[in-house]
């Protein structure tokens, strides 16, 4: 393979991966605070199952109907979690945890009678990094934009995490797939929890990207498909730095 | 000193075509790539995107996947909606612009008359492929019209070597042909047979040799079955007495072996594909099936 063409490969993938990361390193840090890993699984879900409802209402409807089923859908979920946290704070991540089951399970029966089922199911959580094409960095970048925005002038909880949390996770799971997503959140918010805002939000965004670029070589130079691949890095890349942190 | 000039002008010339002879196929499926090679031989470089065990509906995102489609001459696929998940974005991501339609791009399903085909009606009862069933590359007889359009698509691409392609394509059905009666012979008997079937994947081939579906696990792949549905597969194989239950690997397993388990009926693996040879995965097919239905009926 050439040099161009490895480029040509790669390049998408890696703006895609670095969009997710520059939004998902902040939001996991707040996600790891408290204590809630399993909300954006839950959200992903709703957004999964918004779409498939949406697709199943309107027919084979435009695309731009079934994200706005699909972000409607999270943006409820992350209300309704907001609203849950407040009341019933000591058993969130149990809340959190069943409104997921509740709604996967629902999606299958959603397209029980549909003849594409399984392959839609499958499709809605499985984005694939490699495959993501300049529109979808377009649209992941305006949410990106998006969320940053909501994150830094957002005055309450709910404007300030919740709803841009279901807004990045929306984006970003028809893009690059359920556990790649988990993975930006959780691994490089682990490698810097025990730091300040500012440096602990760059040293993810480090240990990020350094997971990110060393998995896309490796996917290119073993031919392995890229986001498990890059999943695998990701964890590495806050082992190593969580490490070098404690001595 | 002429038949000296000819021997020159005819090694240059073949030296020259074989240097940049290799017409690059790409293909979705290992029967494809496996025909490609029969058809196209020394003239081709084939490559395929999904081995015999895998399930061509679903295919992970690889840097030479893309690679290869970006280097593709032409991209022989099945079509009719078979790789609709995967292929149209592989395409637009490899930005080829040899392979995006006719003549760089072929689909199998276009040169046959396909099975199953779901008017509104039956539609309802989870038909899975609207334009028809896509696994038509288990009948031997479409397997020819295919293998023809094959080598009229590489004429196109590559004309030198159209006399080329055209030998190796009778010399291929001739052999093919033979082939097709020797199954047809040694299959006589299981005509009629009724069997149970995972998916349909297995249509055309149950149709040429005259046996009957008489029910599926799964209509609709990737979904579990109902309670209800379940309950009348197995009344109906035990009434009816049907021993073979057909499924392959990348059905899984589970699902054939509970029937098989509480039925009494054989669950019988079959392969789906084969990238060397399509004569081995007929012979493979034909001997399991044979043999089976010796044991289990």
């Amino acid at each position: 393979m050439s040099m161009t063409d490895s480029l040509h490969i790669l390049w998408p993938a890696f703006i895609a991966g670095a969009l997710v990361l520059a939004t998902h390193v902040a939001l996991g840090r707040q996600v790891l605070k408290r204590g809630i890993i399993f909300i954006d699984l839950a959200v992903a879900q709703a957004a999964a199952t918004g779409a498939l409802a949406s697709q199943i209402l309107l027919g084979d409807a435009a695309a731009i109907w079934q994200q706005t089923g699909a972000l409607l859908a999270a943006l409820l979920m992350a209300v309704s979690l907001h609203a849950l946290s407040k009341r019933h704070a000591h058993i969130q991540e149990a809340l959190i945890g069943g409104s997921y089951i509740l709604l996967a399970s629902f999606a299958v029966l959603l397209v029980s009678h549909d003849p594409h089922a399984g392959e839609y199911l499958h499709q809605a959580l499985s984005g694939q990094i490699l495959w993501v094409t300049p529109e979808q960095l377009v649209w992941l970048a305006v949410a990106s934009m998006v969320v940053v925005a909501m994150m830094r002038y957002g005055k309450q909880e709910l404007s300030r995490f919740y709803l841009p949390l279901a807004i990045a996770v929306t984006g970003a799971v028809q893009t690059v797939g359920v556990y790649l997503v988990f993975a930006s959140l959780i691994f490089p918010a682990l490698a810097s929890i025990r730091l300040s805002d500012a440096s602990g939000i760059v040293r993810g965004l480090l240990v990020g990207t350094a997971g990110l670029v060393s998995g896309l070589t490796i996917s290119l130079l073993a031919d392995l498909p890229s986001g498990p691949t890059i999943v695998i890095t990701l964890a590495i890349s806050a082992a190593v730095a969580a490490r070098s942190n404690r001595q | 000193m002429k038949i000296l000039k000819f021997f020159l002008t005819t090694i240059v010339l073949s030296t020259a075509s074989l240097a940049n002879a290799a017409i690059n196929v790409f293909t979705c499926e290992p029967e494809w790539a496996a025909l490609a090679r029969e058809i196209g031989a020394d003239r081709v470089r084939v490559s395929t995107a999904i081995s015999a065990d895998q399930d061509p509906h679903q295919v992970q995102a690889r840097p030479s996947l893309i690679s290869a489609v970006r280097q593709a001459d032409l991209v022989f696929c099945t079509g009719a909606e078979l790789e609709v998940g995967w292929l149209p974005v592989l395409l637009a991501r490899s930005a080829n612009p040899r392979v995006q339609s006719a003549p760089g791009l072929l689909y199998a399903a276009d040169q046959v008359s396909l099975i199953e085909q779901s008017s509104s009606t039956d539609r309802a009862h989870g038909d899975v492929h609207a334009a028809g069933n896509p696994h038509m590359h288990l009948d031997p007889h479409r397997i020819t019209m295919v293998a023809k359009a094959l080598t009229e698509r590489l004429a196109t691409l590559d004309p030198q070597g159209k006399a080329y392609y055209h030998q190796h394509l009778v010399d291929f059905l001739q052999r093919w042909q033979a082939a097709i009666e020797k199954w047809e012979s040694r299959a006589s008997h299981l005509k009629d047979t009724e069997v149970v079937v995972h998916h349909r994947s297995f249509s055309y081939l149950l149709n040429w040799l005259g046996m009957r579906a008489v029910a599926e696990m799964e209509p609709k792949p990737g979904l579990p079955p109902t309670p209800k549905h379940l309950g009348e597969i197995l009344s109906k194989v035990e009434k009816e007495n049907i021993g073979l239950i057909l499924f392959t690997s990348f059905n899984g397993s589970q699902g054939a072996n509970w029937l098989a388990k509480r039925s009494g009926a054989c669950a019988v693996q079959l392969p789906f594909s084969n990238e060397k040879s399509l004569f081995s995965l007929y012979d493979e097919l034909i001997e399991i099936l044979v043999s089976k239905q010796g044991e289990c009926l």
